[in-house]
């Protein structure tokens, strides 16, 4: 196993970061400085060529945070220069901004405070394979002989591309209480194939991802292989006709009902706005008592988990439900503050150019006792619901909608093999999550997307969970 | 940028691009009209791209690699990185062209204008009566200053202003509260504009509070989309003329041919725009350094140009090509009083509004809606969701004489869809 280092970009700033909070100290009730340094390959085969590049989220810079007044400022920069330089530069920006609220008059929606707490430590994780083992041109040779034996399978197949990304993430937050630092490797690949036959043009993709190295690249031939036989189902797919049945979710569907119905739905940014139902609704039934449900940067590898938050908070296990009922919310320090809670490390950034929200990290349905294919046979009309394009939260009336790739036929218990596709998920949460009736006993999860909050503010995510059996409304 | 042209230059890099992005940004945060957070951003970095040209077994190969560079970083980390990007250009494989050729132009820089308190104004001016107020905002104004270098002589800088602003609504009445959620995007501020979207935002609010569950519908009840939802229409035939996509063959689209999979019962022209107000998208140059030009795209329902980057526009033989980034749709002959005098369900507001690139699919749930019967009553639902595919019915479509404007686009007020399935 090889450990992941913090680079040497952050490992030589760390010092000068806090020189900088010394200087500022004097000034603001509070200061704290987070540094980043984000890098990484993508590796892009597919019919028309190979690609080696940059990964297309790397970034490198710091966000001040600072508190006057019970008021807090940020500034975010990407270029260092001599300490005396650096605190002008932030006392410019902190004077405009002063500038800007006393002209337009504004007035402040209250005023922050909260304590902190010493922390001093960090964190370096281990992956069995990286770039030191195998060779950018050793990764795209196999790629390359990847895609040229799955294009010659069938002649229908139109394109395949393969994509993986190789991410490193080194993190320093300093105050004058903390002194935090992580360094960690996640890696995705995906495989998509798209097949036509005559005007129809459909695509299926399958991905793996985590605090893995390289090695995903052994298990690409599978998955394409499943993308493969999937897109192909889907050449003869039907639409679905409008109505409520009897669903089985498998775990990347599962996932994301987790994530937009109860994830989204408890971010206590949200509380605080009063835009989130489920603020009235702690310690009350909204599930059945089959579902526990939890988020969290510790407890699993994935996408997700880290030492500490972007706000310097260390990452937590969240249960959101146990056994149906809402029993907590998910929180930046801001929010957490003004609930009266303690912050559980979700104050997550896009960069170090965004803001801090309360966010996601990975969430998932916890499992329970029943198999599959005991699952299927107890449905008399239904569907296996599989692969999800995407989804949409609306935590202040409850609904949710997620677009999902395909619906196989379930009658009489048994799989007739009649695809529908796409299909949409609508509804009510508490109705759809109260509707349970089975959960498998297997997780599995997994992050290669991307989360949202609105339309903006882009981080890694992951979620999943068991198979689940409940009554959905599906056009 | 100086070390880097350097480096490249003492590395023997015969062929690159080299892109500078400083961004300046003011962002506010509000809950109700009160300030949560304020923040400011000044950040650099280069992007650069090296280019090899190699043989396998007798074909030619151009091969790229991208790479962002910093500020902070010192020349010796410069040239690893440049010397990393000449090895990973090697391992790249795709069909040869060449990079545009041009000269150094400049666009003038903008006299110093700071739009913050425009947008803060507008935003702050904003009325809250007959139980609609405002939720949550936030403002993001910022500048960009960008050039691109190529080491076929382009050397060009352009300025551009990119705001959002996002906006949380509340109606509220004695039983229950509910909330309308905007997101607008504009280059310069326009107090008509936005004035406009406000408006129609509150109106929303306030219908949402009366609406239904949506219930299913009397037969002949067409489908409708407006609004920025029709942008999204749009934007998949848009996409299916991108060179990149018709070279991967993801897109069948052929000049000369419908743009639809049949002929339009309203044929519509589509063009792209260099310059359109108050866009966020008004750039003098494209990625690749060329100037950004006017194309007639679709004229008459017919294809008469793609568009895209140089290199995937040279794979198609198309030299003197252009990227677009603002686009007209024209309108069709359908009035707002045709319209009125037809049965249909107009939805507003939906969830998450996409059209597959591939398949043309298109769905979203429901949170606002107008049944119109014809006679003059109108009944507002909420919940439930729709789907089609466009590559189906597009043909179909029929179009509003009016057109509207939603930041890069002009498309049609409404549009009607056949063959629409609802589900509720």
């Amino acid at each position: 196993m090889m450990k992941i280092q913090c680079s040497d970009f952050i490992r030589d700033k760390i010092e000068e970061m806090q020189e900088f909070i010394d200087r500022l100290s004097g000034k603001f009730e509070r200061v704290s400085i987070l540094g980043t340094d984000v890098s990484g390959l993508t590796f892009r085969v597919s019919r028309t060529g190979t690609q080696l590049s940059d990964y297309g989220f790397k970034e490198r810079g710091f966000v001040v945070r600072v508190l006057k007044n019970g008021h807090y400022f940020e500034y975010s920069f990407n270029e260092w220069d001599e300490i005396d330089h650096l605190v002008e530069t932030f006392m410019d920006a902190f004077r405009a901004n002063n500038d800007l609220v006393k002209e337009a008059e504004l007035n402040y929606f209250d005023e922050l405070g909260g304590d902190d707490q010493m922390e001093y430590e960090s964190m370096e994780t281990e992956v069995k394979t990286t770039l030191d083992d195998l060779s950018s041109a050793e990764i795209m040779e196999r790629l390359t002989h990847l895609r040229d034996c799955v294009l010659a399978i069938d002649e229908r197949i139109l394109d395949v591309v393969f994509v993986i990304n190789n991410v490193h993430t080194s993190k320093a937050y300093t105050s004058s209480l903390k002194a935090l630092s992580q360094s960690y490797m996640l890696t995705d690949a995906m495989v998509q194939v798209t097949v036509k036959e005559g005007n129809q043009v459909q695509a299926e993709m399958q991905a793996t991802s985590g605090m893995k190295g390289m090695e995903v690249i052994d298990e690409l031939e599978k998955l394409a292989q499943k993308a493969l036989n999937g897109a192909l189902e889907l050449l003869g797919a039907k639409r679905m006709k409008p109505g409520v049945y009897d669903v089985i979710t498998a775990p990347e569907v599962s996932g994301l009902i987790a994530h937009e119905a109860f994830g989204h739905g408890v971010e206590m940014d949200m509380f605080v706005k009063n835009r989130a139902k489920a603020k009235d609704y702690m310690g009350k039934r909204v599930a059945s008592d089959l579902v526990t449900m939890i988020d969290g940067a510790n407890g699993v590898e994935q996408v997700a988990s880290y030492l500490f938050d972007d706000e310097g908070t260390l990452g937590h296990q969240t249960v959101l439900i146990k056994n149906g009922i809402l029993q907590n919310g998910i929180s930046d320090r801001a929010s957490a503050y003004r609930l009266g809670k303690e912050p559980t490390g979700n104050g997550r950034r896009e960069s170090y150019e965004r803001k801090a929200y309360a966010r996601m990290t990975n969430t998932y349905f916890e499992k329970g006792t029943s198999k599959l294919d005991e699952m299927i046979a107890s449905i008399q009309y239904g569907f296996l619901l599989e692969g999800m394009f995407s989804g949409m939260e609306d935590p202040k009336h409850w609904g949710i909608q997620c677009i999902i790739a395909k619906a196989r036929e379930i009658v009489d218990g048994k799989l007739t093999g009649e695809i529908y596709s796409p299909v949409i998920l609508t509804g009510y949460v508490p109705t759809l999550l109260q509707s349970i009736s089975m959960v498998s006993d297997e997780i599995q999860l997994s992050g290669t997307g991307y989360c949202g909050k609105g339309h903006k503010e882009w981080v890694r995510v992951s979620d999943g969970g068991p198979y689940l059996k409940a009554k959905a409304r599906l056009g | 940028m100086e070390t880097l042209l350097q480096c490249l230059k003492e590395l023997q890099v015969s062929d690159y691009r080299l892109v500078e992005t400083i961004c300046h940004s003011k962002e506010l945060f509000f809950i109700t009209k009160k300030l949560d957070l304020s923040r400011a951003k000044q950040v650099r970095k280069w992007t650069v791209t090296v280019y090899e040209d190699h043989d396998l077994d007798g074909k030619m190969y151009r091969g790229s690699a991208t790479m962002q560079f910093y500020p902070t970083m010192t020349k010796t980390e410069m040239e690893a990185g440049l010397q990393q990007l000449k090895e990973m250009a090697r391992l790249g494989r795709q069909d040869p062209y060449r990079l545009p050729s041009g000269s150094t132009v400049s666009q003038t820089p903008p006299s110093e204008v700071e739009l913050m308190p425009d947008v803060l104004k507008m935003m702050l001016e904003l009325p809250e009566e007959n139980g609609i107020s405002i939720n949550s905002f936030e403002i993001f104004s910022q500048h960009y200053t960008r050039r691109i270098i190529n080491s076929r002589g382009v050397d060009v800088t352009f300025y551009y202003t990119d705001h959002e602003v996002e906006l949380v609504l509340n109606a509220r009445n004695d039983k229950e509260e509910v909330e309308i959620y905007e997101d607008y995007r504009f280059g310069k501020p326009s107090e008509v504009v936005l004035s406009r979207a406000m408006t129609r935002a509150m109106r929303q609010a306030a219908d949402r509070l009366q609406a239904r569950p949506c219930t299913a519908m009397p037969e002949g009840t067409s489908i409708v989309l407006s609004g920025k939802d029709v942008v999204t229409l749009f934007s998949f035939y848009l996409n299916q003329l991108s060179a990149a996509r018709i070279y991967q063959k993801y897109s069948h689209q052929q000049i000369g041919q419908p743009i639809t999979e049949q002929m339009a019962v309203e044929p519509w022209q589509l063009e792209g725009l260099k310059q359109l107000e108050n866009s966020n998208q008004n750039f003098a140059f494209d990625d690749d350094g060329r100037p950004v030009k006017d194309v007639l795209l679709v004229k008459d329902g017919i294809v008469e140009h793609f568009f895209g980057s140089h290199q995937h526009l040279s794979y198609l033989g198309i030299q003197d090509g252009t990227s677009v980034y603002n686009f007209k749709v024209s309108g069709g002959k359908l009035s707002r009083e045709e319209l009125e005098a037809m049965r249909y369900l107009e939805i507003v507001d939906i969830s998450s509004f996409s059209v597959d690139p591939l398949t043309g699919d298109f769905a979203g749930e429901i949170r606002l809606a107008y049944y119109h019967d014809g006679n003059g009553q109108t009944i507002a639902y909420t919940g439930g969701s729709f789907s089609g595919n466009l590559k189906q019915m597009g043909h179909l479509m029929r179009l509003s004489q009016d057109l509207t404007k939603y930041n890069c686009a002009v498309v049609p007020e409404f549009v009607v869809l056949p063959d629409v399935n609802l589900a509720v």
